[in-house]
């Protein structure tokens, strides 16, 4: 009578004991789920954040792509893109404060870097244009550097 | 009375081995979405530095000496080079421009200028390469654009603005 129910607190230890590995099992498996998405929202999210930085410049130099529209100057010290347009505003964009800026405003404005729009983070910004050939070096919050060669379209080419 | 213990045993085998089998789908699962999101950043890159070598070399109108230097890079052609090969590693580290590919050579941008078929008219392939650790056989192409460019600077007026030719509109006098 004694030894059967050692049997039977032995059995039930052991089904316990396999709900325990089964409960840390569900535990390991759900943790691991949380770790590869967090990792693949993080990836993707910065991912997004480049490539957009990087095609929101190039897609605002070309929608001002016209002869002697798109320039490189500075704006209250800081470097900056200015891109003209023909009603006499400017759009200025440029990094101050940690961000990506951006400021629509007439071409005699005096307002300051800081009145401008914010976009998205960025660390820095670094401009050169020589000879049509735009280069446009974008540093994002984690230091991360991205490089943009743009060759300026207007005013080449022509009817042949 | 029997205990019921060896049932709910059982019970739990049964479960475990159901739940084993659904946390291996699961781990491949995260896996392949784990593949995936590299392969997705891995394009972003690869269409960045595409767009940077084809600006180039429409810039440098398909002079691959040119292109290598408004890259920012050396390159010094042996005899006739067909294309501009670009290195990286696996994060995209800039290698400079390179002959083949080696250990630590796993992506690549090449610049291919192409007969365009057309006068006047110059064209480059733009591609760019994921290559297998150790294996300079197996590539993955991961992007690919074309780019052409007006060969000749000069511009010509239309013929008949030219000559000065009154031009008909169709009008009645």
């Amino acid at each position: 009578m004694r030894k059967q129910r050692a049997k039977q607190h032995i059995d039930a230890l052991a089904a316990l004991l396999l709900f325990g590995i089964f409960a840390v099992c569900v535990l390991g498996v759900l943790l691991a789920g949380a770790g590869a998405y967090q990792r693949l929202t993080e990836r993707d999210a910065a991912a997004a954040e480049r490539r957009i930085r990087a095609q929101y410049i190039a897609t605002r130099v070309r929608q001002a792509d016209v002869t002697g529209q798109v320039s490189v100057e500075e704006l209250g010290g800081v470097p900056a893109l200015r891109l003209a347009e023909a009603d006499g505003y400017v759009t200025w964009v440029y990094c101050c404060g940690g961000w990506l800026m951006e400021m629509y405003t007439s071409a005699e404005s005096d307002l300051a870097p800081e009145d401008g729009t914010r976009l998205m983070e960025a660390a820095a910004l670094s401009l050169s244009l020589e000879d049509g050939l735009l280069q446009v070096g974008i540093t994002g919050p984690k230091g991360e550097e991205d490089w943009l060669y743009l060759t300026l379209r207007g005013g080449e080419g022509g009817p042949l | 009375m029997r205990s019921r213990v060896p049932l709910a045993l059982m019970e739990q085998m049964v479960m475990l081995l159901v739940f084993a089998l659904a946390a291996a789908l699961c781990l491949r699962a995260f896996v392949a979405s784990d593949g995936l999101s590299r392969d997705s950043e891995d394009r972003d890159r690869a269409a960045i530095l595409c767009q940077n070598a084809a600006e180039a070399v429409r810039r440098s109108k398909g002079d691959l000496e040119r292109t290598a230097e408004l890259l920012g890079l050396s390159f010094w052609p042996e005899g006739d080079v067909e294309f501009l090969s670009l290195g990286y590693d696996r994060d995209w580290n800039s290698f400079g421009v390179v002959r083949e590919i080696g250990k630590d050579v796993l992506r690549t941008v090449r610049v291919t200028p192409v007969d365009s078929g057309v006068d006047g008219l110059g064209r480059a392939r733009v591609e760019a390469f994921a290559w297998t650790d150790g294996n300079a056989a197996e590539n993955r192409l991961l992007y690919k654009l074309e780019v052409c460019w007006q060969e000749t600077e000069t511009v010509t007026e239309p013929k008949a603005a030219a000559e000065g030719a009154e031009i008909d509109d169709g009008g009645t006098d």
